[in-house]
């Protein structure tokens, strides 16, 4: 019974302290820091280093006091700082990806070491672990047998042509859609001679129309207008159309369709003002506005049936 | 989708479209010509004018026909003015060119004169390297500007020591050499 009891009583402060010690083992950082190399670098290289911390839960990443890119001591520069945070089983693990550039210059082959940095986390209490300090093996570029006085100093660069880059590109590009957009024009408008005797016959006779729009009450301006639309109508069809040949026309040009009636309305009115009541006024019920907007409706005609 | 074909087909929209081509062709037209001029003026360099208003490229083109036909004072005195202009890639060869020209003045005295020169090669060494490092910071690529700045290490003079006093006087103060008047003086 004594020695049971001398065991339990010499074990006792382990035993007390195994808890408090387990959860202090479970809030220990864990540091694994990888390098793709430490040989052959020369002045100027980069350096790329990774530390792997995984803290316990409830811990994060004091950001704010991360190395800052610049200048770490005369030889050496951080160039950049990155990390990435992820949830694991264990706690939380932060990989940060440093990149150091090299400013030494040696004449033999010389170990170079990169001091420790202090990473900080914020928790219930704050907690900063060091990445190991490590060593690089870095060489001259320049051989070493060779004298100062018989090294030739690489030449001052000169200036380069600027590049014409895709301005030429584009100013074609702009160049020939303009010429489009003018040729559209030039169509819609009939300013060539070319493109005049292209232009569908109702949009001429909407030209036509606009002009005579300016002698509005003129009888005689009201009678070239049905004329007008007279000859556009005779231009579509392909022979002088009469008011007994518009279904014909129709089942032609079904696009027109959809204007029988207002087609059938016209002829009337060219009867009565050239035949019926050649002396009589303008009729109300028809005054030049409702020619010009049967034009038009002939033009959306004209373009859906082409 | 008819209100659209109908703002399509109006003459405001076509005339517009034609507006903004019309500006377009202007404004790449202007592109081409400058982007010309600079590169006839690239390639005669001796006709270029530097004043506060040069594009930094023809300050560069300038500054290197300076530093080739013998005046590196007037070429530093360019280079300097347009340290932090233009693209990376012209800060760059700035830079590098800059630290060169230093570093060709620092060779040249060292190789002559060594240490007697030490402050000038001292100087003109600290200004290579630090030109050197940014040209290397903007490009890690750039060989020459690391063969440059490895060769301007390698001249870097020793750290001079400091020159011990040789006055080695008994007395414990220098007030007590001072000479009195001499007695019997008028």
């Amino acid at each position: 019974m004594r020695p049971l009891f001398k065991l339990i009583f010499g074990l006792s402060p382990v035993l007390l302290w195994a808890p408090i010690l387990a959860c202090a083992a479970g809030s220990t950082p864990h540091v694994e820091s990888t390098v793709l190399r430490n040989f052959g670098y020369v002045i100027g290289d980069l350096v790329g280093y990774d530390v792997l911390v995984t803290v316990p839960d409830g811990y994060a990443l004091e950001t704010e006091h991360l190395p800052v890119p610049g200048p770490l001591n005369e030889w050496l520069d951080i160039r950049t700082v990155n990390w990435t945070k992820a949830d694991t089983q264990g706690g939380t693990q932060y990989r940060l990806r440093l990149t150091y550039q090299i400013f030494k210059g040696v004449r033999q082959p010389e170990k170079l070491t990169i001091p420790a940095l202090p990473i900080r986390f914020r928790g219930q209490t704050q907690m900063e672990v060091q990445t190991q300090p490590w060593n690089i093996a870095i060489a001259p570029i320049i051989p070493s047998d060779i004298s100062d006085e018989n090294i030739k100093i690489p030449e001052s660069v000169g200036p380069e042509p600027l590049p014409i880059g895709p301005h030429p590109l584009r100013f074609t590009s702009y160049l020939a859609g303009a010429l489009a957009v003018l040729a559209i024009l030039a169509l819609r408008y009939g300013w060539l001679p070319f493109f005049a005797k292209t232009t569908p016959p109702f949009a001429r006779a909407l030209r036509e129309l606009r002009k005579l729009n300016r002698k509005r009450g003129d009888v005689e301006a009201y009678r070239a207008a049905v004329r007008l639309l007279h000859r556009a109508l005779d231009d579509t069809a392909g022979f002088r159309l009469f008011a007994g040949e518009l279904e014909l026309f129709l089942a032609a040009h079904p696009a027109f369709a959809e204007l029988r009636d207002e087609l059938n309305h016209f002829f009337a009115l060219s009867r009565r003002v050239f035949y019926t009541a050649p002396d009589a006024p303008i009729p109300a019920d028809s005054p030049l506005e409702r020619l010009e907007t049967l034009c038009r409706r002939c033009i959306a005609a004209e373009r859906r049936s082409t | 989708m008819a209100s659209l074909i109908r703002v399509w087909r109006s003459p405001a929209t076509i005339w517009s479209f034609l507006a903004i081509l019309l500006a377009g062709i202007v404004y790449e037209g202007d592109a081409i010509f400058r982007i010309a001029r600079h590169n006839g003026l690239i390639a005669r360099p001796e006709r270029i004018k530097v004043d506060d208003k040069t594009p930094p490229v023809l300050v560069f083109a300038k500054a290197h026909q300076l530093e080739r036909s013998g005046e590196p004072l007037e070429a530093m005195r360019l280079y300097t003015g347009i340290l932090d202009r233009g693209d990376k890639h012209l800060r760059e060869q700035v830079h590098y060119n800059l630290g060169t020209l230093y570093l060709r003045e620092a060779a040249e005295l060292w190789n002559a004169k060594g240490v007697l020169e030490y402050v000038r090669v001292n100087t003109l060494v600290a200004l290579a390297k630090e030109q050197l490092h940014k040209a290397l910071r903007l490009n890690p690529d750039n060989w020459n500007a690391r063969i440059n700045l490895e060769y301007a290490h390698r001249i870097t003079p020793p750290a001079k020591e400091r020159e011990k006093a040789d006055w080695h006087g008994a007395k414990s103060s220098v007030f007590a050499t001072v000479p009195t008047i001499p007695g019997g003086a008028p």
